[in-house]
């Protein structure tokens, strides 16, 4: 008994040592955040009230790209190959024929804001240049603020879900997914849009090589054939009002109404299947008869316990092997035959 | 630990506290005077560019085999043609006209023309084709079509593929700046042959069953959007036809009296939809809603209970069903920043199926042999609703926290548990420091109850239907991310745990457990090398249990389904005089499934199952010349499997069952290829 105290004592010291460890190094981070936190901030503060001082340059793009050409780290001139640095596109921020309202036309401020004394030629010894908005997961204003300029001229039907949607509670900007100065945005390329966001959703990119998988690793579908990243207030951002209805956008044959109908099937496809991609046959979550007895337990072969020695003969294989309970029961997503009630016809 | 982190997690967030940022403001336009802007020095020759690419060659597959060229089209040996096109053009005014072809030398080719001017109009057309090859090892003695003979000669061979093309045109018409008017007509054909089974006289036979089906989709919106608010209408039509609604077959026991069985395909259905979309922004608030009503038709012509002649039953009182479903589906969402770094959500969902097909009494015929008692058709209701609050404190771009609560409930008809509630609640931390490094972690909880167990079918009563049963869920994501700018690494770690009990459930899924765990890299060593590389571990773990005694659980399955999946990828620019770029990816994805079945505390392990899939691929492009380049092209994918369920399974293998003799893929497959590019 004195051993076992002593022993949990010990292991009551070792534990108060990780907790205190874990302690320290949380609390370190969290002042490491705080300081940055606040830095950022200080940075975004400066940001609103530029925009809301609205000191706008008096030569437009002519003064921004005095200084910021092709010698630039960041290719600047390469938004005039985009419709962004399109003259005779209606609202874009190089709109030269001036129909449209603010902020279109206002050229690089339309999108980085105001210049304020950004562009101030003489700068004090130590001072900084006045920063203007940067974009992007590096960008030095909120996402909300970075996207409240995107959304001056984008709130359209394909945002109109945006607000509240999963990727905006997330806290992402619009230029973590888009690359605005580039004639090629990544995400809205089909065969890049996989990798652009598998940036965050790592395991998807996974799944499409599993054992069955829709066809996403040679892009015959892509991210956006089933998902609106933009949020179209539906269950996991589908396209369509509902997941079963996004299904059945591509596998019509499965929408009936039938004359027998599948519980399960009607409720949620994801019941059963695994979108992504499965490690058994036709996505599904686990194979049949595993699968199927997790439901029906009815007396007789459906309350059968399946074991590997039945494999090799026996008429117990028939549940087992080939398609196992779909060998009988094949119409399971309906079924249309007045004797179909079992899904076998 | 987690209340240290709390504590500190506290004390960053009042320290960061926001300055004072309004974020949702617009910015002040009052002082732009746009009179000198002349913009002399934008190079707007750069915005009507000319880009034009082919891409010819050939490529040579190694050896046949269906799963190499799944959904690629490279499912045959022997040459197969490579050509990419693209061709875009845009003018001074804006108009613009872009032809992009993929793939255009094997059955997997995609091309899309489309042209019109930014801001007023637009017109596509699309072709899409999307092979799917699953089989070409597949054994039937049937000859036939839809009407399959058993032939007396040996089992001739059966290929499982088909192939879907996609046509569609759209037209987008852009009269004011405010104002969209688009529409869209899409028809899509898949052809082929897939596997399927039915019995007959309780023998189990499979069945090469053809594929004919015809999808036309209309499309048609209106949409009106000013800075505040916003409004939409879409209708929408969907016409399925299946140009073979049945399939009959000789089987082994026809007789006179019963000279095929009969199996019902695809019915033929029409979908109708219409939708309304709003969103309106009053000060710091966002209201947004969307309105999706939908009726699902499906009137196919029946066909008789049987074949079996000496069955003598009234028919039905119609021989078609009417099938009717009405659907409604909603979406609301208010947003409001109640200050700088709080923002406060509320969101409702509802989904509604009611099934109107008028009631129809049936006579089932068992095997064709034996009549039923009778009973009308199955068909269900469905209502879920979905209440959500969520509150946002993100006081910075670096620091974010998320609370939310969510109440889901599902009404069903008719079931043996007609309703369940859940609720859920969930935390999402987010923190990243100035140094590049970002931590992440979410946990959630779920409990869902369920109503009154009624014991409508002849389930055993202690069982529960695991989408239907009360549940406890419980998810944890964790996520790190490292980011050194200044040597270009980045190093990324996670970890996803979505653990979930059924408590009142004695028999069927008791539980489950779906984790996943990943590492990352990307290391940019110089400016033109990138290295970047990841594995990802998928575990699905279960335990079902059952009854043989039609009693209490006296045998359980112990299903275990784990993937890991690793990608490498190494790409050099500008070798060679900076001529060459080399490219070179490595998967891997070795798939085990570890099942075991435990009776009377005997634990009886399944065979693995196994697929095992390794693909490199080099891909080296010469620059020759300014407007040429040479790519050349190594792809070599080896697959090995192993599955109980198939290996051995010859058409006779199984007791009344006839099977397809499906073996397991196992290959080795190289793709070698070498194209020219062109460029204008």
């Amino acid at each position: 008994m004195l051993r076992c105290n002593a022993t949990a004592i010990a292991e009551d010291r070792r534990k108060g040592r990780k907790r205190q460890l874990a302690s320290f190094f949380a609390m370190a981070f969290g002042v490491a955040i705080a300081t940055d936190a606040a830095a950022a901030e200080y940075a975004h503060g400066g940001l609103v009230a530029k925009l809301l001082a609205g000191e706008y340059s008096r030569r437009g793009a002519d003064t921004c790209l005095g200084c910021h050409d092709e010698e630039e780290p960041f290719p600047t001139l390469d938004v005039f190959k985009t419709v962004h640095g399109h003259p005779a596109v209606p609202g874009s921020p190089f709109e030269m024929s001036g129909g449209s309202s603010f902020p279109a036309g206002l050229q690089c401020e339309a999108c980085h804001g105001p210049v304020g004394d950004h562009a101030r030629s003489i700068l004090a010894e130590g001072v900084d240049r006045e920063p203007m908005v940067n974009f992007g997961d590096r960008g030095n204003a909120r996402p909300a603020l970075q996207n409240g300029l995107c959304l001056g001229c984008h709130a359209n039907y394909e945002r109109a879900h945006w607000a509240g949607s999963a990727h905006e509670a997330a806290g992402l900007a619009c230029a973590d997914c888009h690359v605005v100065h580039d004639p090629v945005d990544a995400v809205r390329t089909r065969d890049t849009q996989a990798r652009a966001c598998a940036a965050c959703h790592r395991n998807v990119v996974a799944d499409a090589f599993k054992r069955s998988a829709h066809p996403m690793r040679d892009n015959q579908l892509v991210c956006r054939d089933c998902h609106d990243p933009h949020g179209g207030g539906t269950e996991a951002l589908v396209v369509e009002s509902t997941v079963n209805e996004t299904c059945l956008g591509c596998h019509a044959e499965l929408r009936g109404p039938f004359l027998w109908e599948h519980a399960p099937v009607v409720e949620d496809c994801g019941i059963c299947h695994m979108p992504h991609g499965s490690n058994q046959p036709a996505l599904l979550v686990r194979r049949a008869p595993q699968l199927c007895q997790g439901c029906h337990s009815s007396a007789g072969h459906r309350s059968f316990a399946l074991a590997p020695d039945d494999l090799a003969t026996g008429r117990a294989s028939a549940f087992l092997l080939a398609n196992a309970c779909l060998n009988c029961h094949f119409a399971v997503h309906g079924s249309n035959h007045p004797s179909g009630n079992l899904f076998r016809r | 630990m987690n209340r240290a982190l709390l504590v500190i997690g506290t004390v960053a967030t009042v320290a960061a506290w926001p300055i004072g940022a309004a974020t949702t403001m617009r910015p002040n336009y009052d002082h732009v005077d746009t009179s000198r802007w002349r913009c002399r020095l934008c190079p707007f020759d750069l915005a009507s560019p000319q880009d034009a690419r082919l891409t010819v060659g050939a490529l040579r597959v190694a050896d046949a085999q269906p799963r190499f060229g799944r959904d690629n089209g490279l499912d045959r040996a022997g040459p197969h043609a490579v050509l990419n096109a693209r061709l875009a053009r845009r003018d001074a005014g804006g108009r613009y006209a872009v032809l992009d072809g993929a793939d255009l030398g094997v059955d997997a080719r995609r091309a899309r023309l489309s042209a019109g001017r930014h801001g007023h109009h637009e017109i596509a057309l699309q072709w899409h084709e999307i092979p799917h090859n699953v089989a070409t090892d597949a054994r039937t003695p049937y000859r036939g079509h839809t009407l399959l003979a058993l032939a007396t000669a040996d089992d001739r061979t059966v290929n499982f593929a088909t192939r879907r093309r996609k046509h569609e045109v759209q037209a987008r018409v852009e009269p004011t700046r405010r104002v969209r008017l688009q529409a869209s007509y899409a028809r899509e054909t898949k052809t082929g042959s897939q596997e399927s089974y039915a019995d007959f006289f309780y023998q189990a036979t499979g069945l090469p069953k053809p594929v004919d089906f015809t999808t036309d989709a209309f499309s048609g919106q209106a949409a009106f959007t000013s800075r505040r608010l916003l409004l939409a209408a879409d209708l929408g039509r969907s016409r399925f036809r299946n140009a073979l609604p049945a399939l009959e077959w000789q089987g082994r026991s026809s007789s006179g009296r019963i000279p095929a069985g009969r199996l019902a395909l695809a019915p033929s259905n029409t979908a109708d939809s219409a939708a309304l979309r709003a969103r309106g922004t009053l000060g710091r608030t966002v209201f947004s809603t969307r309105l999706h009503w939908g009726e699902h038709r499906q009137g196919e012509a029946l066909a008789p209970y049987t074949t079996n002649t000496g069955l003598e039953l009234d028919p039905p009182a119609r021989m078609r069903l009417d099938g009717r479903v009405r659907t409604f589906a909603s979406s609301t969402r208010i947003v409001s920043r109640l200050a700088d770094s709080w923002q406060l959500g509320l969101a409702h969902r509802s989904e509604e199926r009611d099934n109107r097909t008028p009631p129809l009494l049936l006579t089932p015929v068992l095997g064709d042999a034996f009549a039923t008692s009778m009973r009308p058709n199955r068909a269900y209701d469905l209502r879920r609703r979905q209440t959500e609050a969520t509150v946002r404190f993100s006081p910075s771009r670096r620091l974010g926290v998320n609370l939310g609560a969510r109440r889901h409930t599902r009404h069903r008809a008719p079931q043996e548990i007609d309703a369940n509630t859940e609720h859920s609640y969930s935390m999402e931390a987010t923190a990243e420091a100035r140094n590049g490094l970002a931590v992440s972690l979410k946990v959630e909880e779920s409990s869902r109850n369920a109503t009154t167990f009624h014991a409508t079918t002849r389930n055993n009563p202690l069982s529960r239907r695991f989408y239907q049963a009360a549940r406890e869920q419980r998810t944890w994501r964790f996520g790190v991310d490292y980011d050194v700018a200044s040597v270009d690494l980045a190093l990324g770690a996670y970890l996803d745990v979505r653990s979930t009990a059924y408590p009142d459930t004695a028999l069927g899924l008791l539980r489950e457990r779906d984790r996943t765990w990943g590492v990352e890299f990307g290391y940019s060593p110089v400016e033109a090398v990138v290295l970047s590389g990841f594995f990802t571990s998928h575990a699905l773990e279960a335990t079902t249990a059952g009854s043989m005694a039609f009693a209490a659980a006296d045998w359980w399955y112990d299903t275990d389904d784990l993937t890991g999946t690793t990608g490498l990828l190494a790409e050099a620019r500008g070798l060679l005089h900076r001529d060459l770029d080399v490219r070179v990816t490595y998967h891997q994805s070795i798939g085990r499934g570890r099942y075991a079945t435990v009776v009377s505390d005997d634990r009886r392990p399944f065979p693995k199952l196994v697929s095992d899939h390794r693909a490199f691929e080099i891909k080296a492009t010469y620059r020759w010349g300014l407007r040429t380049s040479i790519i050349a092209h190594w792809y070599r994918e080896d697959y090995a499997s192993a599955d109980w369920g198939l290996a051995g399974v010859t058409p006779s293998a199984i007791f009344n069952v006839l099977a397809f003799g499906r073996r397991p893929p196992v290959y080795t497959n190289d793709a070698i290829g070498i194209a020219f590019e062109h460029r204008r």
